[in-house]
C-alpha cells in the first residue's frame, strides 16, 4: 500500500470516528435529559427513599462523566443497558427482532435494485424519449407517495377486497410479499433516479463512444463499459439506504404488524422506555457507520484509481 | 464530446436565431405553481362558501361511502366515517394545517440551513469545518429514531413537530448551499468587490445572498415535500398532529383502524399527499435546473 | 493501388428544434492502401461529421440524404443504409480526440484489448489473445509492452495511453483507421512521436489513414493528400505539396495565413 494510501483510509477512519463518537453523545444526553426515569417505573406517588434505591441501583446517582463513560464502555462490551419495561438486557431485545426487520430489508431492498437499476438504466439509455419520460415520472411518484399509505391500499386491494395476502403479521413467505413491497418503493424510486443520473453521465464519456468505434456490442457497452463506471453512486445509494431502512422501517412495520425494530422503537417510545429507545438509536448509529465502512471498502473494489 | 461535436450542431451558426434559455423552464414553472396555487387557496377559501357539508356527526349516516360508489349518496361526496362525520370537509380543513405546516416546515429548515450554509462556504476555515461536522453527524444519525426520541420525550405538539422539521431538512440545505457558496466566492465579480475594498457582511448579503435566492428558492420547495412527508409519517404514528387538531396525516391515522370498513377515510388524504408532493417535487426539480450553480458557471 | 474508402457527393443532415441543419453538403473523398488523407477544417466544418459517418457514430438526430460511403467496393453507409456496424472495429478503426479519456478507467489494458480481439476474431485462444496484445503494442513501440498490459490507464503516462488508444483501434488489423484531432491534446514532443508513429504504420502495414484536425501544418507534414472543408463542404482537395504551395481557394489561403511561423 502506498502512502497517500494509508493517510487516507487513517483520515477517513479518524472522521468516521468522530461522527459515531458525535452520534453515542447525542443518544447519551437524549437519555439524561428525558427527566427522572425512576418516575416512570415507580410510578409519581412512590415514597422518595425507594425512589432513591432505584436511582442507586440504576447508576443515575453518580456524575455525569462517569455515566457517560460506563455508557461508552458498556457501547464496547456489547451492553446497551436495560429496558424500564421488559426488565429485559436491550442488546438482546434488539438481537429478537433483527431478524425480522433484516428479512424485511433484505426482501424490500432486492426488489427495489431489481426494479429500480433496470428502470433508470433503460431511461438513462433513451434520454429524452417517451420512455424516459414515462420511467422518470414513476420514479419520482414513488419518492412522492407517503409509503405506509400505499401499504395500506396494498392491504386494502389484496387482503381486504381480494383475499389474496394476509394483512399482517408475519410467518410464511406470503406475510412477506406486501411489507416488502411497500418497503421497496422509496429505495427503488431514489434507485432509479440516482441510476438515470449516473448512466446519463457516464454514457457521454469519450471511452464510451471509443467503445462503440471499437465495434462491442451495444449491451456490452452500455453495461461493461457504462454501468460499470456509473456504479459507485449506485451502490453507495443502495447501502445507505439499507441503513436508514433497518432503523427507520418504523411505519412500514406498523401498518403490517411486523415484529421487527421499527415496532420495538415505537413501544418504547410508547411506553417512555428510554434506555431501550437510546440503546436503538446507538445500535443504528453503530449500523450506520459501519456501512459507510462497507462502502468505502467496495469503492476500493470497484475504483482501481482509489486502491 | 457526445455525439456530433456541440460547435457543428449550434444552430446559431447556421444562421437561425437563437433559442431563448430558461423559457421552457420558465413556462413549467408556471404550470406547476398553478395547480399548487389552486389547492392552497382552495382550502381556506372552501369552507367559507358554505358549499360544504356540515361538520359534526351524523350516527344516522356513519360509513357511507363516496357519491360515486354504490349506496354513496352527494350529500357526502367522499364518504363519511364510523361516527358518520363528512369526509370531505374534514379533508378540506385538514388540508389547511397540512399546508401550513409544509410551508413553516421547510421555512425552519431553510432558514438555519441556508445561514450556516453562508458562513461555512464563505469564511471556510475553523468555521466551514465546525459546521461540516455538524452537517456530517446530523446526517450520521439514525434521524427518524432521534425523531421519535424528542417526540417520546417533549409530547406531540406543534412546535415539537416544526423542531423536528427543521433537524430533517437543515443539513441537506446546508451542505448543498455551503458548495454553492464556494462556487459564487470564486467567482470574478467577488474578486473586484473585494480588491474594491467593499466590506466582508457587504459582500455576504448585498451579492452572495442574492445570487443563492433560486437555489435556496428550489431547495426550499423540495423541503415542503419533505416536511408534508414527514409531517404525514408522525401523524400515522401518532406521533405529529393529534386530535383535535387534523391534517391528512392524522386522517390516514385515524383511517388506519377503518381499512376493511371504510377505505375512503385513508384513500383520500393519501392521494391527495402524493399528487402535492409530486408537484412540489416537480416544482423544485424545475427551479433547480433553472438556478443550478453548476450550471450557471458553464 | 485500389481505392480503400470512397464518399461519393456525401450530404447529412441534422434535424433540430429550429429546423435541419445541413452538416456535410456534396463531399467527395478517397483514400487508398498506403495513403494519409488529412482532413483540414475549423471548428464546424463538418470534418469530425465526415469520420464519426464512416464508423456510423451519428447522432440520433443526424441523417444521410444523399451519396454513399463505400469501403473496399462495398456501400457502407448510404440514404437509409447503414452497414458500419460490419466494418466498424474490424475493418475500420478509429483513434479519438482525447486518448485519456477514451480507455474505460476501471478496465486494464490487457482486458480492453482482449475484449476487442474477441469479439472480432473468431475463436482465438486465451494465448493467441496475449500474443497478438503484446505484438500490437511493440508495435507502437512500447518499450515494457508486458507492464503496460497489466496497467490501468490511471498508471500510465499520456503518451502511453495515446499509443494504448491506437493500439486499440488497429490491433483487429483494421485496413483503414481514422484519427478525429487525437494529437490535439498533447504536448508538442509527444505530438511528434505519435505522428511518426502512424507514418510507419502505414508503410509497415499498408492501411489507409484518414487524419482529421485543424492544424493544416501538422496534416502538411504528415499527409499525402490534403482535403480542406469549411461549413460542411469540400473547399480544396489535392497533393499535401500543391494544397500549400498553390492554395486555390481564399479560404485555405486564410487557414494558411492564420498559421503564425508559416511564410
Amino acid at each position: 500500500m502506498k502512502a497517500s494510501t494509508v493517510r487516507r483510509v487513517g483520515s477517513r477512519l479518524a472522521s468516521l470516528f468522530a461522527s459515531l463518537l458525535i452520534a453515542l453523545s447525542l443518544a447519551f444526553l437524549l437519555g439524561r435529559l428525558s427527566g427522572d426515569p425512576t418516575a416512570t417505573i415507580l410510578g409519581p406517588l412512590a415514597p422518595p427513599e425507594q425512589r432513591e434505591a432505584l436511582r442507586h441501583e440504576l447508576g443515575l446517582d453518580l456524575p455525569l462523566v462517569v455515566q457517560y463513560f460506563d455508557y461508552l464502555r458498556g457501547i464496547l462490551t456489547g451492553d446497551l443497558g436495560q429496558s424500564l419495561q421488559f426488565y429485559q438486557s436491550n442488546t438482546s431485545m434488539i438481537a429478537d427482532r433483527l431478524p425480522y426487520t433484516l428479512q424485511l430489508v433484505a426482501a424490500g431492498m432486492g426488489l427495489a435494485v431489481c426494479v429500480g437499476v433496470p428502470l433508470g438504466v433503460l431511461a438513462a439509455t433513451r434520454e429524452g424519449t417517451w420512455w424516459d419520460r414515462a420511467a422518470s415520472t414513476v420514479a419520482l411518484l414513488g419518492q412522492s407517495v407517503p409509503v405506509f399509505w400505499f401499504g395500506m391500499m396494498l392491504v386494502v386491494l389484496f387482503a381486504v377486497k381480494l383475499g389474496w395476502l394476509p394483512a399482517g403479521q408475519s410467518g410464511t413467505p406470503k406475510h412477506l410479499i406486501l411489507p416488502a413491497l411497500t418497503m421497496s418503493v422509496y429505495p427503488m424510486a431514489h434507485i432509479a433516479r440516482l441510476t438515470r443520473a449516473s448512466m446519463s453521465e457516464a454514457l457521454a464519456e469519450p471511452y464510451i463512444d471509443s467503445a462503440r468505434a471499437r465495434g462491442l456490442g451495444n449491451r456490452r457497452v452500455v453495461w461493461r463499459h457504462a454501468f460499470a463506471n456509473a456504479m459507485m453512486p449506485i451502490l453507495t445509494i443502495v447501502v445507505l439506504q439499507t441503513g436508514i431502512l433497518l432503523s427507520g422501517a418504523v411505519a412500514v412495520e406498523y401498518v403490517y404488524s411486523w415484529p421487527g425494530l421499527g415496532q420495538l422503537a415505537l413501544q418504547a417510545i410508547q411506553f417512555r422506555d428510554f434506555p431501550l429507545v437510546q440503546a436503538i438509536v446507538v445500535f443504528g448509529a453503530l449500523v450506520f457507520v459501519l456501512l459507510n465502512l462497507v462502502v468505502d471498502v467496495l469503492h476500493s473494489i470497484v475504483d482501481p484509481r482509489v486502491r | 464530446m457526445t455525439g456530433v461535436s456541440q460547435l457543428e450542431l449550434d444552430p446559431t451558426a447556421a444562421g437561425t436565431p437563437p433559442r431563448r434559455p430558461g423559457r421552457r423552464a420558465r413556462t413549467s414553472v408556471f404550470w406547476l405553481s398553478l395547480p399548487l396555487a389552486v389547492v392552497s387557496v382552495g382550502v381556506f377559501v372552501l369552507p367559507l362558501t358554505g358549499l360544504l357539508p356540515a361538520a359534526g356527526q351524523d350516527l344516522a349516516a356513519t360509513r357511507q361511502p363516496p357519491a360515486f360508489l354504490p349506496g354513496g349518496t352527494w350529500a357526502h361526496p367522499l364518504g363519511t366515517d364510523k361516527l358518520g362525520q363528512d369526509v370531505l370537509t374534514q379533508f378540506v380543513t385538514a388540508g389547511r394545517l397540512t399546508i401550513v405546516i409544509g410551508l413553516v416546515g421547510a421555512l425552519v429548515a431553510i432558514g438555519p440551513g441556508t445561514l450556516l450554509g453562508v458562513l461555512a462556504g464563505y469564511f471556510r476555515g475553523w468555521v466551514d469545518r465546525v459546521i461540516s461536522v455538524l452537517i456530517d453527524a446530523q446526517l450520521a444519525l439514525p434521524f427518524i429514531l432521534v425523531a421519535l426520541a424528542i417526540i417520546a420525550n417533549r409530547g406531540s405538539s406543534l412546535p415539537v413537530l416544526f423542531l423536528v422539521l427543521a433537524l430533517t431538512g437543515w443539513a441537506v440545505c446546508a451542505r448543498v448551499t455551503r458548495s454553492a457558496t464556494m462556487a459564487i466566492r470564486e467567482r470574478q465579480f467577488v474578486f473586484g468587490l473585494r480588491a474594491a475594498g467593499a466590506s466582508e457582511p457587504r459582500i455576504v448579503f448585498r451579492h452572495i445572498l442574492p445570487n443563492l435566492a433560486g437555489t435556496t428558492v428550489a431547495l426550499g420547495t423540495l423541503q415542503v415535500g419533505t416536511a408534508i412527508l414527514v409531517e404525514s409519517a408522525l401523524s400515522f404514528l401518532g406521533l405529529g398532529v393529534v386530535p383535535p387538531m387534523n391534517s391528512w396525516g392524522s386522517m390516514l391515522a385515524s383511517g388506519q383502524d377503518e381499512l376493511s370498513q371504510a377505505w375512503w377515510i385513508a384513500f383520500f388524504p393519501g392521494l391527495a399527499i402524493t399528487l402535492l408532493v409530486l408537484l412540489v417535487n416537480l416544482l423544485g426539480d424545475a427551479l433547480l435546473t433553472h438556478h443550478d450553480p453548476r450550471k450557471a458557471r458553464r | 493501388m485500389s481505392v480503400l474508402l470512397k464518399a461519393d457527393g456525401l450530404a447529412v443532415t441534422a434535424r433540430l428544434a429550429g429546423g435541419d441543419l445541413r452538416l456535410l453538403d456534396d463531399v467527395d473523398l478517397e483514400i487508398r492502401r498506403g495513403q494519409i488523407v488529412g482532413v483540414v477544417g475549423e471548428s464546424g466544418s463538418g470534418k469530425t461529421t465526415l469520420a464519426r459517418c464512416v464508423v456510423g457514430l451519428l447522432d440520433r438526430n443526424v441523417r444521410v440524404e444523399h451519396g454513399s460511403v463505400t469501403l473496399a467496393g462495398d456501400v457502407v453507409v448510404a440514404p437509409g443504409v447503414d452497414r458500419t456496424d460490419r466494418v466498424r472495429g474490424s475493418a475500420v478503426g478509429m483513434v479519438f480526440q482525447d486518448a485519456s479519456r477514451s480507455l474505460n478507467p476501471l478496465m486494464r489494458v490487457r482486458t480492453q484489448l482482449a475484449e476487442v480481439l474477441r469479439r472480432h476474431v473468431r475463436d482465438i485462444t486465451r494465448a493467441e489473445v496475449r500474443r497478438r496484445s503484446l505484438e500490437v503494442l511493440e508495435q507502437m513501440r512500447i518499450a515494457d509492452p508486458s507492464r503496460v498490459l497489466d496497467s490501468y490507464p490511471h498508471q500510465l503516462s499520456g503518451g502511453l495511453r495515446q499509443r494504448v488508444a491506437i493500439a486499440l483501434a488497429v490491433v483487429t488489423r483494421p485496413a483503414l483507421v481514422i484519427a478525429d484531432e487525437c494529437t490535439t491534446a498533447l504536448d508538442v514532443t509527444t505530438q511528434t512521436k505519435v505522428v511518426g508513429l502512424f507514418r510507419t504504420l502505414v508503410d509497415e502495414l499498408g492501411i489507409g489513414l484518414l487524419f482529421v484536425t485543424h492544424d493544416l501544418m501538422l496534416a502538411s507534414d504528415l499527409c499525402d493528400r490534403i482535403t480542406v472543408m469549411s461549413g460542411g463542404r469540400v473547399v480544396e482537395a489535392g497533393d499535401a505539396a500543391s494544397v500549400l504551395d498553390r492554395p486555390q481557394q481564399d479560404y485555405t489561403r486564410r487557414l494558411l495565413a492564420a498559421i503564425p511561423s508559416w511564410t
